[in-house]
């Protein structure tokens, strides 16, 4: 099985004994992710205001609310388009007490109602050292910790990254 | 006597590996995952999973760890979310998880570990 990374900030070079087919690296220069090894660009809209990212979602390959607001036009737009919802595990893992565990809740029910909708999310590890590397059966816990099944979380890293690379910008 | 064998607590091994900026002792090691577990789950999630370092080679950095079936899956997760042990960052790598010991470390071994 292919598992992807499509958000990591470090020159990751040994992402295949970690487990992964292939990975993006955040290029802060252009502001886009490049494949590392296929020279591929992904586009990435982060803002945590809805009416930023409204108009912009049929560019995007990735979308990024940091604070993971419930707007069910932009989830409903997203699923509409085929675009994908980015979960970074590097928020949950630098967080801890009650900022992790409320950032948990709005990532668990973000993720819920994505589900509800069936608009798709890719869990990445927006890892910017090695400590922050994350193997592949670590990222499907994360995402079990965060209200997924063990099926959903599997698909996150594995066929809706490779449908990103697919459809890329 | 005992209880029945269908009484009995179900235990799961955990294989891990630190991966950590120094040197970890098995007592930083045993408490840095401990802490993990417990400010993830919780004190009563930690009572119902009953965590317990079976052993921890300080040198590899390679450790089992044992816990209830029913709880597995939020140890995982507890475990891949540690990112500082003893003040050093460090990173938790899960090699595997078996019902037994001897399976355990041939499923390690596998790994290349």
């Amino acid at each position: 099985m292919e598992y992807y990374d499509l958000h990591v900030r470090f020159p990751f070079e040994k992402f295949g004994e970690a487990g992964f087919s292939r990975i993006c690296v955040w290029n802060r220069d252009i502001e886009e992710f490049e494949d590392h090894k296929h020279g591929e660009k992904l586009l990435l809209l982060q803002s945590n205001d809805p009416d930023y990212i409204k108009p912009r979602i049929k560019r995007a390959s990735l979308i990024n609310d940091p604070d993971y607001k419930l707007d069910m036009g932009i989830v409903r737009a997203a699923a509409k388009y085929g675009k994908v919802f980015e979960i970074p595990v590097r928020p949950v893992l630098t967080s801890s007490g009650i900022e992790r565990a409320m950032l948990m809740k709005r990532m668990s029910r973000f993720l819920e109602l994505c589900s509800k909708l069936g608009a798709d999310y890719a869990i990445t590890s927006r890892a910017r050292d090695q400590y922050e590397t994350k193997h592949p059966a670590e990222l499907i816990s994360v995402g079990c910790a965060l209200g997924l099944t063990y099926d959903q979380a599997l698909r996150a890293i594995t066929e809706v990254p490779k449908s990103i690379m697919r459809t890329r910008v | 006597m005992g209880v029945k064998p269908t009484m009995r607590e179900k235990r799961r091994y955990l294989g891990f590996r630190i991966e950590a900026d120094g040197r970890l002792s098995g007592k930083e090691a045993e408490a840095g995952v401990l802490k993990g577990i417990l400010s993830f789950i919780g004190e009563l999630g930690f009572a119902k999973a009953n965590p317990k370092l079976i052993r921890f080679d300080p040198e590899s950095g390679i450790g089992i760890l044992r816990c209830n079936v029913p709880k597995v899956e939020r140890v995982q997760g507890a475990l891949s979310l540690v990112n500082s042990i003893g003040g050093k960052k460090a990173a938790i790598r899960l090699l595997g998880v078996s019902g037994s010991i001897k399976k355990l470390g041939k499923k390690a071994n596998k790994k290349a570990i």
